[in-house]
Formats: C-alpha cells, structure tokens, sequence
C-alpha cells in the first residue's frame, strides 16, 4: 500500500489574483481511506486548492501536509492528478504515453508497461493503447486521463471535475474505481457539479463557497444542519395554519400545498403537532417528511 | 513497505534520470516521424548529388589533360611532365602507335591532343577543335625548350651546367600576405560552415519553442509539473530537440565530407575535418544559448499561431548575426570580424568561420568558449526564471516586459 494511509490536510491557504481574493483561509482534511467531494459554484477556489495542493500554483500563504509532513516534490510524485484542463499529448500514442507519465513518477521501464496494460485494460481503453490520442472519442481521451491519474499506483488521489463530459457506462466505471482506491486507504478527493453523485459517493463533502470552506462533513451532518421539511396537503387550510405551531420555522403556503421545515433536533415531536394542526383544518391529502438534497442544502449554503 | 519505496524513489526520480527522460521523449517523437525521416533523407541524397555534380562540373575528376606522342615525338615524355609537374598542372601522357590511331583517338575523345613530330624540332598537334591556352603553353615552352638545348649542344654547351649556373639568378619572390593555396577550399568550407549554423540554429530553434507551446495549448503542461520540476522539463526538451539537430548536423557533415574527399573534391582533408568538428562543437554552444531564449519566447505565449511574433527579438539577434557573418565571409580578417567574433553569442557563429578561414588563434578559441558559456549559464538562469513564471500562464500573452520583471 506504500505511503498510503495518510491524511491530506490543507491548511489555511490564502490566495489572491490582484484585487481578486481566490482562496481565503481555505481548510479541511481528508483521512486515508475517505472519498471526499469538493463542491461548490463555478470560481468558488476549488481547482485554486487543488492546483496549490499540487504545486502548480503557489499560496500567498497556508500548507499542505501529507501524513503530518509538509508536501514536496517527492511527496508530490505520488499524487494521482487529474486537472480540470485536460492535459495530453495529442500526437503521442496513448501507451506510451501513459509509461512516459509513469516513468517521470519513478516507475522503471518494465514497471511501466505493466501498469500501463493492467489500467487500459481495467479502463477499457487497452485496444486503443496504439492508437494517438487526439484519435480518441472525449470520452476515452477522459479514459486516458484518468489512467495517467492513476498508472502509478499513487498514495493520493486529487481529480478536479473528474466525471464531466463521461458517459453514464464510464461514471460508473470511474465511481468503482475511485471507491475501490479508497477501499485501499488511500484519500480520494475530486470536485463535481453531479451532487447527485457526490451524494451517493462521498463519504464526506466540503462545500466551497467564495473560497472558503463553508460547510464540511458527511451528507448525514450537512442535513442535520440543514434541518427537516415537511410538505402537507391540506385543501381546505386557509394560508398562516401552521404558524402557531411551536417548532415551525418557515412555512410557505400554496394552492393548498404547505412546505415548512421545522427546527432541526425536535423533529420527531414538531411533525406531529403539524400534523394535528393541519387535521384540524380538515382533510388531509398528504404528510410527508424528507430530508433536503444536497443540491437543496448547496443552494442554502450558497445562498447564506 | 513504505520507507521500501521511498528509497527506491531517491535514485529513480533523480533529476539526471527526469531530464534524460524527457530528452528521449523529444528526441524519439521528432527522430521517429515519417516527414523527418523522409526530408533526411532527400537532403543527404542532395547533399552527395550536389557534391558529385560540382565535382564533375569543375573537373576535379580525372582532370589531367591527355596528351599522345606520335613516333619520335615520344622524346618529349620526360621534358613534358616535368615542365607540366613543375606548374603543378599534370599530363597523362601516352605513346601512339601510328597518326591515325592518334586522329581517330582524339576524335573520339580519348586524347585531348597528339603530338606528331614533323623533324627538326617541328611539331604539329592535333585536336578536336581547340588546345586549351594552359596546355598549349606547356607544349610551346617544352618543344622551345628542347631546340635551346639541342642548338647549345651543337655549339659545344653543356645545358646541364648552363642550367645550373643560370639557377642562382633570378627573382625572389617575397609576398608580404602570402596567398593560401586553399583559400578557395576555406570560404567554400567556410560559407557551408556559415549555412548550416544558421538553419540548423533557427530551425531547432523554434521547434524548441513550438514543443513548449504544445505542452502550453494541449495542457498537458500541468501534468508534468505535478510531476517534475520546470527546470528539469526545459533542459531535458533542451537537449533532446538539440540531439536531434546535432545528429542531423553530423550526417549532413559526414556524407558531405566523405563525398567530398571521395569525389576529390575536397583536398584539405584535416582542415575540412576541423572545421566541421568546429561546427558541431560551436552548434552545441550556439544551440543552448538560442534555445533556453526560445523556451522563455514559447513560454510566454498559448497557441502555435503566437510563437513567431513572441520570437521575433531572438529571431533578430540571429539575424544580425547572419549579417556579421556575411561581413566575416566577405573578410574573416577585418575589424568587424575580429572584434564580434568575441562576443556571443555572435561568437558561436563566427568562429567556425574564423577558424575555416585560418584568421583566428587557439587562444582566442579558448577564450571565446570560455565567454560563450558563461553567458550561456547567466541566460539560461533567465530564460530558465521566465519559463517557470509563464508556462502555466495561459490565455492572454505575457509580454517580455512583464515576464522579465517578474523573473528579475
């Protein structure tokens, strides 16, 4: 498992462009073994972190440790990276391309060949492995950008928006992988706009928003935050009904449809109280109780 | 497991280990393309042709005039290829069975002259149309020659003592800037010499600042300095592209020389050598100084269509260095020559040609090396500081004022 098992932690890191504040005291920590989501609007500093993390890009201050040591060149090496703008030689075949890529990581030559067959094969792409890249349908090209992410067994995986433009085949196929790698102890983050995915995926999620980490934590404790709702289908009710109930904080009243959601923690007893409320209007069509999505509770979040 | 592995990393990511890398990617990537290997090719099949061509057009083949003597005209053997060896201008001479084997031998081209002896120290010389006036004057002065000598027998003088107390008079001729009999072979050697610097200097130029731009507009750039460091993929594509253009020199310069020497018409052979071990030597030296310059031009620009314009000030100096070369041609002695040769990077393209000219000193050989390469060092530093700064920068072209106050 090599260097594995260790924790990526990004500490406090500040970044400007001129007048433009990119990154502000942007900190988390992802633990070996955790798959962890990166969400947030378009320019919220998601890929500024990741390219920091990576040494691409430079902090005007903060650190990046992995397992406790503050990151270099050889720490570094083994990180698999996917960057948002996708990067490969467009004229090189894509097997030896893949074992250029893998050799700069210190893989020997023969090393190499073998990863280089056992990815394109587990990525499907091994028929292709002769074929130049600038050949290749976005979707495989994405294929082989993510087998360079990988072909060198890295202790950490970073992939910025590594599910855009993939077919729902390929998705799955990238889900397994990354879930597989994090099986293994190592940490696994990537950022996404698929909430859905990030949802059923992650185990936790970092919401970034105007370079800052504003919520993290698993889907479980951003909902928590984010509190219940309750949607009731009263036709008789006349609009401010639930008002009075203790526990209520917002109510929104439509052709005989009420949205509330109620004070998180007392849940289990507010519910019931809405519930006779609402009986007491009349008859009652409909009751029920969900917890907010993630993209509902990124809306919150981001509106705040 | 873990220290297993970093230990095996320390030696397998050294950076001589990246850089060679790297190198070979370039290199295998260029050398291995069909276009170069076929445009290779019909360049070294020019280059003989061309060499074969100028050889036969200027008769450095089998080029001794052909002479036949008739009958007892055969005793003007020994007097004529001696008077011809003296003039540096050897005949093939042959003795002829009769007149009309001659007629018939020159009509056909076999002989450029016969030579019939009409008694008496007459002579008639038969050719196709014309003698040429060199040949005809070697023919006069041995037949006046020889009937001086029979006329100062006849009178009871010994030609062989005349001859030798005659020696001692005479003129001296004492050249105060004696005239190169190769002078002709070294401005040849020295404007291929001239040539081949700068194509070979431009072109490899710029594809070092068009692979720079490729890893900027294909992105892949970020991948590789996750990876490894700018500086290392700078002097590993450096060095893998100038393998390339040093390997493409060398065959150009093998096949020319051994055709050249082979054809004969290339005859000072350790001079040709030199020069062309000096090309090499100053490429390489020349190379690095103008191609750290490229990588920083490429740097700083995103798409193919940008590179030329960001290039242009390096192009420039190139260029004037093209011009100071002419003037080093036209004389590798001169003021202009002398004094720029020093100066690099103009050096590196004005040497081979100081040197093939034969107006330069081993000591200033050093020297200008010496400068070379210490200003090679200071600017690849530079260059070095402006390619790590632009090459992640992408979009908008940075301009060389902005990249050289951020790299200052």
């Amino acid at each position: 498992m090599g260097t594995s098992g260790q924790q990526l932690q990004i500490e406090g890191l500040w970044k400007r462009y001129g007048d433009t504040v990119a990154l502000q005291d942007m900190t988390f920590t992802v633990q070996p073994g955790e798959l962890f989501g990166f969400v947030g609007s378009n320019g919220a500093g998601k890929t500024t972190t990741m390219r920091i993390a990576l040494g691409v890009l430079s902090a005007d201050s903060g650190h990046v440790h992995l397992g406790g040591r503050p990151i270099d060149l050889a720490l570094r090496r083994r990180i698999g990276y996917m960057p948002e703008a996708r990067g490969l030689y467009p004229k090189m075949k894509v097997g030896s391309q893949l074992s250029y890529l893998a050799q700069l990581h210190g893989l020997s030559a023969g090393e190499a060949a073998d990863a280089v067959t056992s990815w394109t094969t587990r990525l499907g792409i091994n028929n292709r492995v002769n074929d130049s890249v600038d050949a290749l349908s976005l979707g495989n090209q994405q294929r082989v950008q993510l087998a360079a992410a990988l072909v060198h067994d890295p202790d950490v995986l970073v992939l910025d928006e590594p599910f855009s433009g993939l077919d729902p085949v390929a998705v799955d196929v990238m889900s397994e992988v990354l879930a597989e790698k994090a099986s293994h102890g190592v940490p696994v983050i990537f950022s996404s706009h698929q909430l859905d995915l990030v949802e059923r995926l992650c185990h936790r999620v970092g919401i970034v928003v105007r370079g800052h980490m504003q919520e993290c934590g698993t889907v479980g404790d951003l909902r928590a935050g984010g509190g219940t709702e309750l949607v009731v289908q009263a036709p008789q009710a006349s609009p401010g009904w639930a008002d009075d109930v203790t526990g209520v904080v917002t109510a929104s009243y439509g052709q005989g449809r009420t949205v509330l959601t109620v004070q998180p923690g007392s849940e289990d007893v507010v519910d019931q109280a809405v519930l006779a409320a609402a009986l007491r209007t009349g008859p009652v069509h409909g009751f029920s109780r969900s917890q907010l999505s993630l993209s509902e509770l990124f809306r919150e979040v981001v509106a705040a | 497991m873990s220290d297993h592995r970093i230990g095996q990393l320390g030696s397998a990511t050294s950076p001589a280990r990246i850089i060679a890398l790297v190198a070979k990617r370039e290199l295998t990537t260029r050398a291995r393309t069909k276009s170069f290997l076929i445009s290779n090719a019909i360049i070294l099949v020019l280059i003989l042709g061309g060499i074969i061509a100028a050889s036969v057009f200027t008769g450095a083949v089998d080029s001794h005039p052909k002479v036949g003597l008739v009958g007892s005209a055969a005793t003007l053997s020994g007097a004529l290829s001696a008077s011809s060896g003296s003039i540096g201008k050897p005949l093939d001479i042959s003795t002829q069975s009769s007149e009309a084997t001659a007629r018939s031998k020159v009509a056909a081209g076999d002989l450029d002259v016969a030579l019939v002896s009409e008694g008496t120290g007459r002579y008639t010389a038969i050719v196709k149309k014309s003698m040429a006036s060199e040949l005809r004057s070697i023919i006069d002065s041995t037949v006046r020659q020889q009937a001086v000598s029979a006329a100062l027998i006849a009178k009871g003088v010994d030609p062989v003592t005349l001859a030798t107390s005659a020696a001692s008079a005479g003129v001296t001729v004492q050249p105060i800037h004696p005239p190169d009999p190769n002078s002709d072979q070294r401005t040849a050697l020295a404007f291929i010499a001239m040539l081949l610097m700068f194509f070979q200097i431009l072109m490899f130029g710029l594809y070092v600042a068009m692979g720079v731009v490729e890893e900027k507009s294909s992105r892949v750039v970020e991948v590789l300095l996750a990876t490894i460091k700018p500086l290392h993929l700078l002097w590993g594509k450096v060095l893998g592209i100038g393998a390339v253009g040093l390997l493409q020199l060398a065959a150009y310069g093998v096949v020319g020389l051994a055709a050249g020497m082979g054809t004969g018409l290339v005859t000072v052979t350790g001079l040709a050598v030199g020069v062309f071990a000096s090309v090499l030597f100053w490429f390489i030296l020349g190379f690095a100084f103008f191609a750290v310059s490229y990588a920083a031009a490429g740097s700083l620009v995103s798409r193919q269509e940008d590179v030329n314009s960001a290039a242009t000030p390096i192009t420039m100096v190139v260029m004037v260095g093209y011009v100071l070369a002419q003037v080093t041609l036209a004389d590798p002695g001169g003021t202009v020559a002398s004094v720029m040769s020093w100066i690099p990077p103009f050096s590196a393209m004005l040497m081979p040609l100081r040197i093939a000219s034969g107006t330069t000193s081993p000591g200033q050989i050093v020297v200008s090396v010496v400068l070379m390469l210490l200003v090679t060092v200071a600017l690849a530093k530079v260059a070095a500081r402006i390619y790590e700064r632009s090459v992640l920068h992408t979009g908008t072209r940075v301009s060389w004022r902005e990249a050289l106050h951020i790299g200052a």
